[in-house]
């Protein structure tokens, strides 16, 4: 099995190839090559990621380190003593990861095949899919933090392009597109400065940039504690612990299996272990398991003590620094000492202060890529793109990087209180406001774009609070949930455009004109922000020359409305996705949901962390943003009449559309099962007989060194739910009606006097986009006035145009007319004339005749021998 | 044995001889035959005074002189022939193209 | 008057009166005719010059390629009568200013060669070259020169030696007194040592050799010989160094004279000392004794196969060839004969039997080296003794590479100097015949002489760029000032 690690590679070759094939050969392929092409190379990443699970299972959890020949020193800096290594780590969070983002991933391939019919760059809207996800997968997969940027950057200009794809539609809508692209780009360069200081601060202070280097054990008191389990059979006080042991004594592999995986990765010498650990069950293992408990019976290693500072990743150098006293020292493994002290240029700190301050410029870059405040206003924006674009980026792959790299680097976070402190409120205050954003909006799309960010909330005050297993779970929850609502609203779009050109096709001027003005009317109503950025939808282009010029638009809300009736699969799988974002038991949602509620509430009552009490609070009001947003939506676009004649000729999407919708609709509804809490008693269903408790997180622990296993709190579950509940009653009393909205198209909400502002508040996105315009954009725009006027005023017009050409001008006179005309050229041709008069003389000399010649020689000759025989003659 | 004075004069009265056949005759192949000949004289004496130093370098000179001689004999040879294609005469003092 | 001198007044005579004729001759066919005898007799001028190498380049060369070349232009041309120009005869003036020319040039050199004495100037003296054998089978403590027999045998040997011997061989008796000195507490330490390889001998046995304080050969052991090398003539300094003390073991002086080529054999057993062998007129080959077991060998020639039975030793003109000296050169039949060096006075009782005697009567099988020898060639052999490991000496033969004394003149000197040291110019001759066949063909090609038309049209000169900008956008650059800025920008969408 251990040779099935070393197919990683292909993992990012595969899209790599694809990206490729579409780029060179796109033009002279077909559409359904090109689909076949892109789906297929996204599908075997899938296969391969399923592999990389497989090899994990079968090789207890011990990650895997492949080294790519040929990208071998990729990035070497000999002078300055820098050296990458390109390796791909498989180790249980990246697989996590790459099963996820491939499975969906793919999913989103196949849906885009039949969304993107007809769009005349098809081929290239694959490579763009394709190399996005080569670059995830290099920024999930890569062992260094630089691996991770080079991903990290490479999804970040991939975004740029998908969101910018329809860049060239007419009438102002591909500047609008083009300007989504741009602002997200722009967005998470700001992020970037993040992550780039934290990378330069990792690296001055640790001195690479390896999360883990391959002979290391990432989480070795969890690797220990489940040696000793195996080896002394024991029973367990501590709940977590045995609960722990319970689960892998199941497994039946016992020792002989874990030590031998060891083996493959490091040494075969008998471990010294310097100290006695102080994990809890250490007491208990040494009286059962007694002499084998130090080192491995079979001689290997089962932690990381062996290993000298110098040999560790960062990650393990930052725990060693941290867990040092005042003063202490530590040898690196040259000779050479290091202690808690941290030199930066002239300023000298402490190695908490640097810590602290890498965890915070991560923020800032998980803030860019994950779309936190203060950075998330690009991300609405980027609906603008094609939804299967919205779902890849939004939903499952992107935004989620920035979690993973907290989760990644979550030896930082959990050693910097005040940091993640300002990471929970950042995560729930960003939670809470999305969610108030979101439902105020009439663009389908963009309530799901605030979803994602209030749901992308809730994972960054997960890694807050430290439940970094759960932030983990949300994502993976919300990726297929939050995709599935994506790709739903497609259909959805991509049935009312249809409907709408089967409206103008067939039934022009029947009746349903006057609504039709009318639903026109209210999409250019009062809130006039809603006009940014839609989708707007590719296929017009085959049907310009109808040449409708009323601006329907098939993602407003306020047009829809009984498309439950029209497109079934589409609704059922809809409202699953709603009902599991929602956080309705037992979907998957309320799963994920739930352990980050509990771990606040935990870590609120147990640890009295502060963070604790704001992230349950923050959370438990987000929540219920969330259920009535949802429930809003779904009311708005699936029940009641149909507000505008488009909808009585909305078909049910291709399969290509549907097929994906219901694969994630299953999983939706089951993936929550994956992470059952400890204790879930009747709610489990008894699924832990299938799916076993915690299980993610069990895996997780492999890999990530501070999760914990998050356990069933009945109370917080029943508040979430009943909060969930509320709000789905609730959005149902406001919207339930044949037409809640009023022949203005006005929402209840802005009708009723008493929500008016907080609605108006609400739909104009709680004015980010205007103060960022007036702190920023507009002071960037005057300077940037200013420096062009400066430019063209004073160094055009009166340096260059005055200063160096008249200047220029007169000394080239002066040096033309006297110097060179009248010096230089009058001495070349008086030498001239010179040199011809003397030669007229000379030339009579030469008559032509070789004996003349030959005679002046001898005269030569003869007169030179005379000289030289002259002292002999006289002699 | 024979003095080296005896061969020098030879050589020179040689040299001498070829000097005037150079200067006095018109016939191109005859001036050349001339050239030829103070070659010889040349030679004769590096090789006497190869002999009175009992160095063979004198002789490698000669050497060289023969096979030079010899290169430039074929290249004034063709010349002739040439300027005998375009002139149909040999006559030197018909041939004044490099006049002043 | 010598007949050389004769002959080279006859000779002489012959080429001038060539030249001569050649010069006054109407026909040049005549002419050439007569060149040819002027070389050749120039030729026979080189042979005796001791130059018969450069005398057979002059026949074939000059006068058989060159003059033939000569001949057949001469042909081609129908120029063989040159009477035609003589209307166009001028520069009359001519023939005074050259007969005075040549008179002066002949007056002035002949006058200052009988001022100057160019037949009293000697060559100078070439180097001397000597080249050194090491014959002497050192133990690995080397004992100079000891007070048990070597120096009055080594005196009497010389003295009863060939004369050659003696003049050239002088033991610098400070320097073997100052080795005496340290040889007592040496001479205790009496081991034996086993015969190793040349190659791989301890460091102790290989010496370092030094000619008058300079190093010529740093690592000298048993059985090599070195190269010829060149030495200054007069009194050499030869010393012999361990390189393991770094001590001088043995030095002696040797007296060289110039352009001599000698070879200096280091000998001797207890007491060891160079001997010189100069390199003898006569071909032959020389046998040096350097055995010291015995104090005198014989060689004879055994003439059929040996040891069958006692067998009658013919003389071979060495009957006795005491320690340190040689013979004079000996003649060999072709037929590789059966030589062997034996003890004088034991030549009775040849015999096939293996005991002490045996063995001290036949010394050494000369004729084992011989086979190698081509016949009549220089050869030096060098009668050693090889030190077994127990101590007992064994007869051992160094045969010499015989090196032949330049022979002037030859055209094996001439190649030999022409591939050393003239190798450069040589070569770039050759490129100068070459050269000068493609001149020739170059300028007697008879190719189509009829002229091209040239082109009329000449090449486009490279348009400005400015043109090309203008023909690439259809803008006309020159109309336009730089862009200007937009009048507004354009407002940012805010989103």
């Amino acid at each position: 099995m251990q040779n099935l690690a070393l197919i990683a590679p292909l993992i990012i070759l595969f899209p790599s190839v694809g990206a490729f094939i579409n780029f060179v050969w796109g033009p002279k392929l077909n559409e359904r090559a090109s689909a076949i092409i892109g789906s297929v190379a996204a599908g075997a990443t899938f296969f391969i990621a399923l592999g990389m699970f497989s090899y994990l299972t079968g090789n207890n959890f011990q990650p895997a380190i492949i080294d790519p020949p040929l990208l071998d020193g990729w990035l070497r800096i000999p002078s300055a003593n820098l050296e990458i290594p390109w390796q791909q780590r498989i180790d249980t969070l990246s697989v996590t990861m790459l099963l996820f983002v491939t499975f969906v991933g793919t999913l989103i391939h196949i849906y885009a095949a039949g969304y993107m019919h007809g769009d005349k760059r098809f081929s290239r809207f694959f490579a763009y899919l394709n190399m996005f996800l080569a670059f995830m997968l290099i920024l999930v997969t890569g062992n260094n933090f630089l691996m991770m940027f080079v991903g990290w950057e490479g999804v970040g200009v991939c975004s740029y392009l998908l969101i910018g794809f329809w860049w060239d539609k007419p009438k102002g809508e591909g500047i609008k597109n083009a300007n989504a692209a741009r602002k997200a780009f722009i967005a998470n360069r700001v992020g970037d400065f993040g992550v780039l200081m934290a990378l330069f601060l990792t690296f001055w202070t640790f001195g690479s940039l390896d999360f883990f280097k391959p002979t290391e054990i990432a989480n070795p008191a969890h690797y220990e504690h489940l040696v000793h389990e195996d080896d002394s059979h024991a029973g367990e006080e501590d709940s977590h612990s045995g609960e722990e042991g319970d689960d892998h004594g199941g497994e039946g592999e016992g020792e002989s299996t874990t030590a031998q995986t060891v083996a493959l990765s490091t040494d075969t010498t008998v471990a010294q272990e310097g100290e006695e650990d102080d994990h809890g069950g250490e007491a208990a293992a040494d009286d059962h398991g007694g002499e084998e408990s130090h080192s491995d019976p079979f001689g290997f290693y089962v932690n990381n003590d062996h290993l000298t500072y110098n040999q560790l990743g960062v990650f393990g150098q930052a725990e060693k620094l941290l867990k040092l006293g005042e003063g202490e020292t530590l040898d690196r493994g040259d000779g050479t000492q290091v202690g808690r002290t941290v030199v930066i240029g002239s300023w000298t700190t402490d190695i908490d202060t640097v810590v602290s301050l890498i965890a915070l410029f991560m923020l800032l870059g998980a803030a860019g890529k994950s779309a936190q405040i203060p950075l998330f206003v690009w991300l609405p924006d980027a609906m603008a793109g094609p939804t299967p674009v919205s779902a890849l980026i939004h939903a499952a792959t992107m935004v989620t990087a920035g979690v993973y790299m907290m989760v990644r680097s979550n030896t930082f976070f959990y050693y910097a209180d005040e940091v993640s402190l300002i990471v929970t409120i950042i995560g729930g205050v960003t939670a809470l406001a999305a969610g108030f954003m979101a439902l105020g909006q009439w663009d389908i799309k963009r309530v799901l774009a605030y979803s994602t960010v209030s749901q992308l909330g809730f994972m960054v005050a997960a890694v807050g609070i430290g439940a970094y297993a759960a932030a983990i779970f949300h994502m993976m929850t919300h990726a297929f949930f939050k995709a599935l609502l994506f790709l739903g609203s497609g259909s959805v779009i991509h049935g009312m455009e249809h409907g709408h050109h089967h409206l103008h096709d067939h039934g022009h001027g029947a009746g349903g004109h006057g609504h039709d003005d009318k639903a026109h009317a209210a999409a250019h109503d009062s809130h006039g922000h809603d006009s940014h950025g839609h989708d707007s939808h590719g296929h017009d282009e085959k049907h310009d020359d109808h040449a409708h010029d009323d601006h329907f638009d098939p993602q407003d809300m306020r047009t829809m409305g009984g498309l439950s009736r029209r497109m079934p699969i589409t609704y059922i799988t809809y409202v699953i996705g709603a009902a599991a974002l929602a956080g309705i038991w037992p979907l998957s949602g309320f799963w994920s949901k739930d352990e980050i509620l509990a771990d606040a509430w935990r870590a609120a009552i147990f640890d009295g962390k502060l963070s604790g009490y704001i992230a349950l609070g923050l959370l438990l009001a987000a929540a219920f943003m969330t259920a009535f947003y949802m429930t809003r939506q779904v009311w708005l676009v699936f029940h009641g009449e149909g507000r505008h004649d488009a909808v009585k000729h909305v078909p049910e999407s291709v399969w290509q559309m549907t097929v994906p919708l219901i694969i994630l609709g299953v999983f939706s509804v089951f993936i929550g099962f994956v992470n059952l809490p400890s204790d879930p008693g009747v709610s489990s269903l008894g699924l832990e007989a299938v799916f076993g408790l915690h299980a993610l997180t069990d895996w997780l622990e492999y890999s990530v060194l501070h999760a914990h296993v998050g356990a069933f709190e009945w109370l917080i579950a029943l508040v979430a739910t009943g909060v969930g509940l509320a709000a789905i009653f609730l959005g149902i009393r406001i919207y339930g009606g044949a037409n809640p909205l009023n022949e203005k198209n006005e929402d209840p909400l802005y009708v009723n006097r008493g929500f008016r502002p907080l609605f108006v508040f609400s739909n104009a996105r709680m004015y980010w986009d205007e103060a960022y315009d007036r702190l920023f954009i507009r002071p960037f725009q005057a300077i940037a006035r200013l420096l062009a006027r400066v430019d063209w005023d004073f160094w055009h017009d009166y340096v260059h145009d005055s200063v160096i050409t008249k200047g220029f001008n007169g000394v080239a006179k002066i040096l033309s007319q006297p110097v060179d005309n009248g010096l230089i050229d009058g001495t070349v041709r008086g030498v001239g004339r010179l040199v011809k008069g003397i030669s007229g003389v000379l030339r009579q000399a030469q008559t032509g005749y070789v004996r003349v010649y030959a005679v002046a020689l001898l005269v030569g000759v003869v007169a030179v021998v005379v000289l030289m025989l002259l002292p002999v003659l006289q002699g | 044995m024979v003095p080296t004075e005896a061969y020098v004069i030879l050589s020179m009265v040689l040299f001498a001889m070829g000097t005037l056949g150079v200067l006095l005759r018109r016939n191109a192949i005859i001036v050349f035959m001339s050239v030829e000949l103070m070659l010889n004289a040349s030679n004769l004496a590096l090789v006497a005074f190869s002999r009175q130093w009992q160095g063979v370098d004198g002789q490698l000179f000669t050497f060289f002189v023969m096979t030079v001689a010899a290169a430039e004999v074929a290249v004034g040879l063709a010349l002739i022939v040439a300027i005998f294609r375009t002139k149909q005469s040999i006559n030197i003092d018909e041939l004044h193209l490099m006049e002043g | 008057m010598t007949l050389e001198i004769l002959l080279f007044m006859a000779v002489g005579a012959v080429t001038i009166a060539t030249a001569a004729m050649m010069l006054l001759s109407n026909n040049a066919v005549h002419s050439a005719l007569f060149l040819i005898v002027n070389f050749i007799g120039v030729a026979f001028l080189y042979l005796m010059l001791e130059a018969p190498f450069l005398a057979l380049v002059q026949i074939a060369v000059y006068a058989g390629a060159i003059m033939v070349l000569f001949l057949f232009v001469i042909m081609l041309l129908g120029a063989e009568k040159t009477g035609a120009g003589a209307h166009l005869r001028r520069f009359r003036w001519m023939a005074p200013v050259a007969m005075v020319l040549a008179l002066t040039f002949i007056i002035t050199v002949g006058w200052a060669l009988t001022q100057g004495d160019i037949d009293s100037v000697e060559p100078p003296a070439g180097a001397a070259q000597v080249r050194f054998v090491h014959a002497a089978p050192l133990p690995a403590q080397v004992a100079a020169p000891s007070d048990m027999m070597t120096p009055a045998t080594e005196a009497d040997t010389a003295a009863e030696g060939e004369e050659a011997a003696t003049d050239e061989v002088a033991t610098d008796e400070a320097a073997t007194d100052e080795v005496v000195e340290e040889a007592p507490a040496e001479e205790v330490v009496e081991e034996v040592v086993p015969v190793i390889p040349a190659q791989n001998l301890p460091a102790d046995r290989v010496f370092v050799l030094l000619v008058n304080g300079e190093v010529v050969d740093d690592s000298f052991v048993y059985g090599e010989e070195t190269d010829f090398l060149p030495v200054e003539p007069g009194l050499a300094v030869i010393s012999l160094r361990g390189t393991a003390d770094g001590e001088d073991v043995v030095t002696t002086t040797l007296e060289l004279t110039a352009d001599t080529v000698q070879t200096a054999i280091l000998a001797g057993d207890e007491a060891v000392s160079f001997y010189a062998v100069p390199q003898g007129e006569t071909p032959g080959l020389t046998v040096f004794n350097a055995y010291a077991p015995l104090p005198a060998l014989a060689l004879g020639d055994l003439k059929g196969e040996l040891f069958n039975d006692v067998r009658r030793i013919l003389t071979v003109g060495a009957d006795e060839v005491p320690f340190g000296t040689y013979t004079a050169p000996l003649s060999y039949p072709a037929d590789f004969p059966n030589w062997v060096a034996y003890e004088p006075g034991r030549i009775d009782n040849l015999e096939l039997i293996p005991d002490e005697a045996s063995l001290r009567a036949v010394v050494l099988r000369v004729s084992e080296f011989l086979p190698e020898m081509r016949f009549g060639e220089d050869a030096l052999i060098v009668l050693g003794a090889e030190r077994r490991p127990d101590n007992e000496l064994r007869p051992l033969a160094v045969r010499l590479d015989p090196r032949p004394v330049d022979q002037f003149g030859t055209a094996e000197a001439v190649g030999e100097r022409l591939f050393t040291d003239y190798l450069l110019p040589f070569q770039l001759v050759a490129m100068l015949l070459l050269a000068s066949m493609v001149g020739v063909i170059v300028i007697t090609y008879r190719g189509d002489h009829t002229p091209k038309p040239s082109r009329s049209t000449r090449r486009k000169v490279a348009r400005p760029l400015t043109s090309v900008i203008t023909s690439q956008t259809g803008a006309d650059l020159a109309d336009h000032d730089a862009p200007q800025l937009p009048e507004r920008a354009e407002q940012p969408s805010g989103d």
